[in-house]
């Protein structure tokens, strides 16, 4: 018992290196992600067909593919083709960023989906502009609706970046393993490393869900 | 740089391997996580509360451990825990289907919550027995209302099944990689492993948007 303080406090440092590592690129996924799918899910909208099969095209291919298989070709296959190598924490933030933001788009359209006509109809009737009907009313109702799906979205991000450390981008996943090679005792540090990500993710599912409350109208909070 | 097809033809048989490897992975992955999924979620229906909640968490932690984790930990820990080795197949099945059991389990719990109160009055007043009211009435609408969520289910675990590259396994993604490494052209094969994903798991995504859409349409008219 005294050997595992011993290795918790030698080992300690590294793994909340990696948790950070895990962190930032949870903040690039999630940000960049929620921030371009909103251009993405209005122009998955647009009447010019060749402009929304390309967005769609974009969409369903990251939705249907294995994210390894992104990273891999990411990383391995594109430099072939434009000659510009990258580094593995740029492959991965870029993959993340793509990958996320074709489920981020999937999530918002379904939000200003569920967004009723009358509420458009409304805003119309008013003399609202096309524009600002739907930032101050489709588009703040659809974000609301969407939340929980977010919420579900963020949790698989922050899982998705253990896959990063197959390219030996030094996260939490990739430290663990470092270690547990190291000192041979894998039962220990998997073991906490899979009780770091249980916790973290049931503190992205509660943020998200108190933002849930706290946007929700009306006595119901 | 061209993309040289003959290239892909050369690899094919190492494909066509890991191909099979994949699927093998997958099904036993889901089928294990059905069959826990399934005994998870009744469980979660049962009266006593402490058995309730035990399920209803077990379900949410095994959904929030990462595929990676769980796969690491099963190759590394478990022939240490139960004391005999396992091929990292079987091991990445068990842990794959192990995670899947906590989705499988709320796709369950939610397919037999939709089934309408008054059927369960209706069939009790009927006075069939318990297991015939499962059998005949429940389930069988439970089901219906679950195979767009299956589906979807089903290309995660494909999807995640090339996470067993991790610990070694030579899935079809690992496969085309590692043939991709051999020369370094790593083009053709992971495009090629690219297209095969999107050419299986895409038909299936369409499948369950379609069943999903016309469940919605079949409860909006009722």
């Amino acid at each position: 018992m005294e050997d595992l303080a011993a290795r918790a406090l030698k080992y300690g440092p590294a793994l909340l290196n990696g948790t950070l590592v895990t962190l930032s690129y949870f903040v690039v996924g999630s940000v960049g992600s929620l921030l371009l799918a909103l251009p993405l899910a209005l122009g998955l909208r647009t009447r010019r067909r060749p402009i929304r099969y390309l967005l769609l095209a974009y969409v369903e291919f990251f939705r249907n593919t294995p994210l390894l298989v992104q990273l891999f070709w990411l990383h391995y296959a594109l430099p072939m083709i434009t000659g510009i190598a990258t580094t593995a924490p740029e492959t991965a933030a870029l993959a993340l960023v793509l990958v996320m933001t074709a489920y981020m788009a999937e999530v918002y359209r379904a939000g200003i989906g569920s967004v009723s006509q009358g509420q458009l109809e409304a805003a119309q009737s008013l003399g609202l502009s096309g524009r600002h009907s739907w930032a101050l009313l489709v588009l703040p109702q659809a974000f609301r609706i969407a939340l929980p799906a977010i919420g579900t979205l963020l949790v698989a991000l922050l899982k998705a970046t253990t896959v990063l450390s197959i390219l030996s981008v030094p996260e939490l996943m990739r430290v663990t393993t470092r270690i547990s090679n190291y000192t041979a005792r894998p039962a220990e540090f998997y073991t906490m490393t899979a009780v770091v990500y249980v916790l973290l993710g049931i503190i992205v599912s509660r943020c998200i869900h108190s933002l849930e409350r706290y946007l929700t109208p009306g006595p119901c909070k | 740089m061209n993309f040289d097809v003959s290239l892909l033809f050369g690899i094919l048989p190492e494909l066509a391997r890991g191909l099979l490897t994949t699927l093998f992975v997958t099904t036993i992955a889901f089928t294990l996580a059905s069959l826990a999924g399934l005994a998870l979620a009744l469980c979660s229906r049962s009266k006593v509360g402490m058995l309730q909640r035990t399920t209803l968490m077990i379900g949410s932690v095994a959904r929030s451990i990462p595929e990676l984790v769980a796969i690491f930990w099963t190759y590394y820990c478990l022939p240490n825990v139960v004391g005999l080795q396992l091929s990292g197949e079987v091991c990445g099945a068990l842990a794959l289907g192990a995670i899947g059991a906590g989705y499988m389990s709320e796709i369950v719990r939610g397919g037999i919550m939709a089934v309408p109160t008054g059927d369960w009055e209706a069939a009790t007043a009927l006075a069939l027995p318990r297991w015939r009211i499962w059998m005949r009435i429940v389930l069988p609408q439970a089901l219906s209302r679950m195979r767009p969520a299956i589906l979807n289910y089903f290309t995660d675990v494909m999807k995640n099944s090339t996470l067993l590259a991790g610990i070694g396994v030579a899935d079809v993604a690992y496969a085309a990689y590692l043939s991709g490494a051999q020369d370094f052209r790593y083009l053709e094969p992971l495009t090629g492993v690219a297209i095969l994903f999107f050419l299986v798991v895409f038909p299936l995504s369409q499948l369950s948007r379609r069943l999903s859409a016309a469940e919605a349409i079949v409860t909006r008219s009722l």
